[in-house]
C-alpha cells in the first residue's frame, strides 16, 4: 500500500510539473528555406576603367546615372545584410581603425568606429543587386568570390536613389580586388 | 541480490518522530531555498525572453543596439518603414508598426520617497497593443493624448515600493515633476513590461522635450509574401541618412538577459552554499540515526543481507524523508512563492516556480538524501559483523 501511495505521489508531482510547463510564449516566425550565394555571373573578370571615389562621386550623382564606383566594404560591424544582396561601400580614403589610429587592436576595423558617424555616412554608398521586382535579391554575399568586410570592390551599375547623403546603386557587375 | 523490503525503510522512519520531523523540515527548508533561487532565475530569464517576440523587428539608432533608451531615430522612420516594406503584419487596414519612446524617469506615487524611483516610461500609440501581443488593458481605458493620462503596469508598484492601491485607476502619479492620472492598468504577465508605465507618444515627447523616437517595433507577417527580418534590415541599410539599424526584439532581450547572467550566477552560488550547509546538517542527523542502529545492521548481515542491500535500504529511508520535505517545499513554493514580485534595474518580475524550477528543487531534495546517507552508512558498515553485534 505504501508503494502505491509513493507511486501516486510521484505521478501527481510529474503531472503538476508538466501542467505548469504549458507554453504561451510569443509567436515564432515560420522556418524558411536556405538562401543561395550570389550567382557568379555578377562578378567581373577585370577591373572596370574610370572608377570614381565615393565621396567625390556622391556630390554629382542623381537617380538613373550610370556609375562605376570603387571603395571598401565596411561602415558597420556587419556591412552585409544577411540573406539579401546588399552591402555598404566606403570611400578608400577613409582609414579603417587598424590603419594609423590608436585602435589597432579593434576586432572589426571595417566598421570605422574610430570616426564620427556623420563622416562615415558622407563617405558611404549602398550597393545592392536587385531582382525583376526591384527588391534586393535573396542571396548571400559575404564570403562569396572574395566579398568580405574590408575588401576593395569596384561596382558597375545604375544609381537608384541619390538624396542628400543617401546614395543607393543597383549593381550589375562587381570586381573584387584580389 | 536479496534486498530489504521497502516497508522496512519506511517503518524505520517512524522510530523517532522528532528526528523524522527534523529531517523533513531541514530538507524542506533547503529545497525551498533552492526553489526560491530557481524561481528568481526562471522569473528573470522568462520575463526578459517573453518581452521579446521573435516575430518583432526593432529599428534603433546605429550604436544604440545595447540600450534602446540611448537610441534616437527620426520620427519619420515608422511611416517610411510602413510604406517601404511590404509583408508586415496587418489587421483591419492597420499595419503592426509601433513608434515608441523609452526613457527612465523619476516617478513618485503614494507615500513614496520625494525623489521618486526610476521607472521605464514608454511613449506609445495604440498600435503598441498590436505589436506587444502579451499586453492588454486589465482595468480602465487607454490614456487619452493631451489629458495627462497614463497606463500603469501590474507590477509597477513593486518597482516604486508602494502598495498596489497607490496606483489604482484614478490616482495621481508624479512623473518627473508633473502630475499624471492613472487611466488604466496594463497587464503583461511574465514580462518586464508589467512594471512599466505607458503614456501617449506625443505626451511623453512633449514632457521630455524631444522630437525623436527611441525605436520602431514592427511585426513580420505570416504566409506567402510575408516580410522577413532581412527585408527590414535591407530597408534600414538603404537609408544611410537615417543612421538606423534593425534587430529582432528577441535578440535584444536575449542580450539583456545575458547582461544579468552574473546576478543569476550569484543567486545560484548563494543557494548552493546554503544548500551545502543543509547537506552537513543532514549528514549529522543521518549519522546520529544510523549510529544508534549499528547492532541492527550487523544482525541484518548475519541474516544474509549484503552490505549493498543495507546501504540501498538506508538510501531509501533517507531519500524518503528528504523527498517528503522536497514535496512539502514544492507545494509551499507553488502556493506562496510563485508570482511574488521582485524588483531589479529593468523593472520588476515575478518569481516563476515552473517545471524546470520544480525539477531542480526535487533533484536537490533527492541529492540531499543521497549525500546525507553515504558517509554515515560507510561509518556504520565498515565494522566487522562481530564488532557490530557487540556495539552499544
Amino acid at each position: 500500500m505504501f508503494r502505491t501511495a509513493t507511486l501516486l505521489t510521484l505521478a501527481a508531482v510529474l503531472a503538476s510539473t508538466s501542467a505548469c510547463s504549458k507554453s504561451d510564449a510569443p509567436t515564432k516566425p515560420a522556418a524558411k528555406a536556405a538562401v543561395a550565394p550570389l550567382p557568379g555571373s555578377y562578378f567581373l573578370a577585370e577591373a572596370p576603367a574610370d572608377a570614381k571615389d565615393i565621396r567625390a562621386a556622391k556630390r554629382s550623382l542623381k537617380a538613373g546615372d550610370k556609375v562605376v564606383l570603387i571603395g571598401r566594404i565596411g561602415g558597420s560591424e556587419d556591412p552585409f545584410v544577411p540573406e539579401r544582396a546588399i552591402f555598404t561601400l566606403v570611400d578608400k580614403a577613409m582609414k579603417t581603425c587598424d590603419e594609423g589610429s590608436d585602435m589597432d587592436t579593434c576586432k572589426t576595423p571595417w566598421d570605422y568606429c574610430c570616426d564620427p558617424r556623420e563622416q562615415i555616412t558622407a563617405n558611404s554608398a549602398v550597393v545592392q543587386i536587385v531582382g525583376p521586382d526591384g527588391q534586393p535579391l535573396k542571396a548571400v554575399l559575404n564570403g562569396v568570390k572574395g566579398l568580405k568586410p574590408q575588401a576593395t570592390v569596384t561596382v558597375v551599375g545604375t544609381v537608384s536613389k541619390a538624396e542628400g547623403q543617401n546614395v543607393v546603386v543597383n549593381a550589375t557587375g562587381l570586381f573584387v580586388k584580389p | 541480490m536479496q534486498t530489504l523490503p521497502f516497508t522496512y525503510s519506511a517503518r524505520n522512519l517512524g522510530r523517532s518522530r522528532l528526528r523524522l520531523l527534523l529531517s523533513v523540515m531541514g530538507s524542506a527548508m533547503v529545497v525551498l531555498l533552492v526553489l526560491a533561487a530557481g524561481g528568481f532565475v526562471r522569473g528573470m530569464t522568462t520575463g526578459l525572453e517573453r518581452t521579446g517576440d521573435e516575430a518583432n523587428v526593432m529599428i534603433v539608432g546605429i550604436g544604440s543596439e545595447e540600450s534602446i533608451e540611448r537610441s534616437e531615430i527620426p520620427a519619420s522612420v515608422a511611416s517610411l518603414l510602413d510604406a517601404s516594406v511590404p509583408g508586415l503584419r496587418t489587421a483591419f487596414g492597420t499595419t503592426f508598426v509601433s513608434p515608441e519612446v523609452q526613457v527612465q524617469l523619476p516617478v513618485v506615487a503614494g507615500a513614496g520617497s520625494p525623489e521618486g524611483r526610476l521607472v521605464l516610461v514608454r511613449g506609445v500609440t495604440p498600435t503598441a497593443l498590436l505589436v506587444h501581443s502579451q499586453c492588454q488593458i486589465a482595468q480602465g481605458h487607454w490614456p487619452r493624448s493631451g489629458h495627462n493620462e497614463i497606463l500603469v503596469g501590474q507590477l509597477a508598484h513593486t518597482k516604486l515600493g508602494v502598495s498596489a492601491a497607490a496606483l489604482a485607476v484614478g490616482s495621481t502619479v508624479n512623473i518627473d515633476g508633473r502630475d499624471w492620472i492613472v487611466s488604466g492598468r496594463l497587464a503583461a504577465p511574465r514580462s518586464v513590461i508589467d512594471a512599466e508605465i505607458w503614456m501617449p507618444l506625443a505626451d511623453l515627447k512633449e514632457a521630455t522635450r524631444r522630437l525623436t523616437d527611441s525605436c520602431v517595433i514592427a511585426t513580420l507577417g505570416t504566409g506567402p509574401g510575408a516580410a522577413e527580418f532581412a527585408d527590414v534590415a535591407a530597408f534600414a541599410r538603404q537609408r544611410l541618412d537615417l543612421e538606423i539599424t534593425a534587430m529582432t526584439e528577441s535578440s535584444y532581450y536575449a542580450r539583456l538577459a545575458g547582461f544579468f547572467a552574473p546576478v543569476r550566477a550569484v543567486v545560484w552560488i548563494t543557494a548552493g552554499l546554503i544548500g551545502l550547509g543543509g547537506v552537513f546538517g543532514g549528514l549529522n542527523t543521518m549519522y546520529a540515526a544510523f549510529a544508534s542502529r549499528v547492532r541492527e545492521l550487523g544482525m541484518l548481515q548475519c541474516l544474509g543481507f549484503r552490505r549493498s542491500a543495507i546501504v540501498l535500504s538506508m538510501l531509501q529511508e533517507s531519500c524518503l524523508a528528504t523527498a517528503s520535505g522536497a514535496l512539502l517545499a514544492s507545494a509551499a513554493a507553488v502556493f506562496f512563492l510563485d508570482g511574488v514580485a521582485v524588483q531589479f534595474s529593468m523593472g520588476a518580475f515575478g518569481l516563476l516556480i515552473d517545471a524546470p524550477a520544480l525539477l531542480v528543487g526535487l533533484g536537490a531534495g533527492l541529492l540531499l538524501g543521497l549525500l546525507g546517507t553515504i558517509a554515515p552508512a560507510y561509518r556504520c558498515l565498515k565494522l566487522p559483523i562481530s564488532e557490530s553485534l557487540k556495539s552499544i
